[in-house]
């Protein structure tokens, strides 16, 4: 195996495994029947924004800037989640919904945002520059399973986004 | 918010079509959206009471 190879991986990986969280989400969404709060689509968007850094990667090849988005995708989608933990952290304070294996989901979220740091990191290990003559690479099955399936949960937030708020801001 | 997760959409189209530069600028354009509405859900909630 070699180091692209690898990078191609963890990069699929990476938009894999957000994509079965944000699944979850929707598991908790309509089975729970836990309508997601301003915040919490505003954590969605940071993971499709680290899924979106790692399908510019699988599509262009590895470059810093991709990985760049990912990172402050992540800073963004963390600082939310750290923002709805304290905003419940106070005993007279409930909590958000239903806990999640002890953890309420914007604890898990934070600690989410916190794993793909160190997976990003990682791939930064890992990274070499791709020559600017080189083609694009092409898309095996599996990336592009990824990659539809990103498209899929992405065009379902923005379905069910839009008939729980409209077009506009979501109320409290 | 739904314009938000559509404009992701969108850059994804934008770099299976192969519009690097613009996919990317079009993500960070929604990073910094999505940064502004989180500011501006900060400011007018309540605070933290200790």
């Amino acid at each position: 195996m070699t180091k692209e190879s690898i990078t191609r991986f963890l990069n699929v990986f990476l938009i894999l495994a957000l994509v079965a969280i944000l699944l979850g989400a929707y598991g908790v969404q309509f089975i729970k029947n836990e309508k997601p709060c301003p915040l919490c689509m505003l954590q969605r968007l940071g993971m499709l924004g680290v899924a979106l850094g790692a399908v510019l990667n699988l599509r262009f090849g590895a470059h810093t800037e991709f990985y760049a988005f990912s990172l402050l995708s992540c800073v963004v989608g963390g600082s939310v989640a750290l923002r709805q933990i304290a905003l419940h952290v106070c005993p007279q304070f409930p909590t958000f919904g239903e806990p999640l294996f002890g953890l309420s989901l914007y604890t898990w979220s934070f600690v989410i945002f916190v794993s793909c740091v160190g997976l990003i990191s990682l791939l930064l290990f890992l990274y070499e520059p791709t020559p600017k003559t080189a083609a694009l690479p092409t898309l095996n099955r599996l990336e592009k399973i990824a990659i539809f399936a990103l498209i899929f949960i992405t065009a379902a937030n923005v379905v069910t986004s839009f008939i729980q708020c409209g077009i506009g801001p979501c109320g409290e | 918010m739904a314009i938000l997760f559509f404009v992701y959409l969108l850059a994804i189209a934008l770099a299976l079509a192969g519009w690097r530069k613009t996919a990317l600028a079009v993500g960070i354009l929604n990073l910094v959206l999505a940064l502004a509405i989180f500011c501006y859900h900060v400011t007018t909630t309540i605070d933290i009471r200790l």
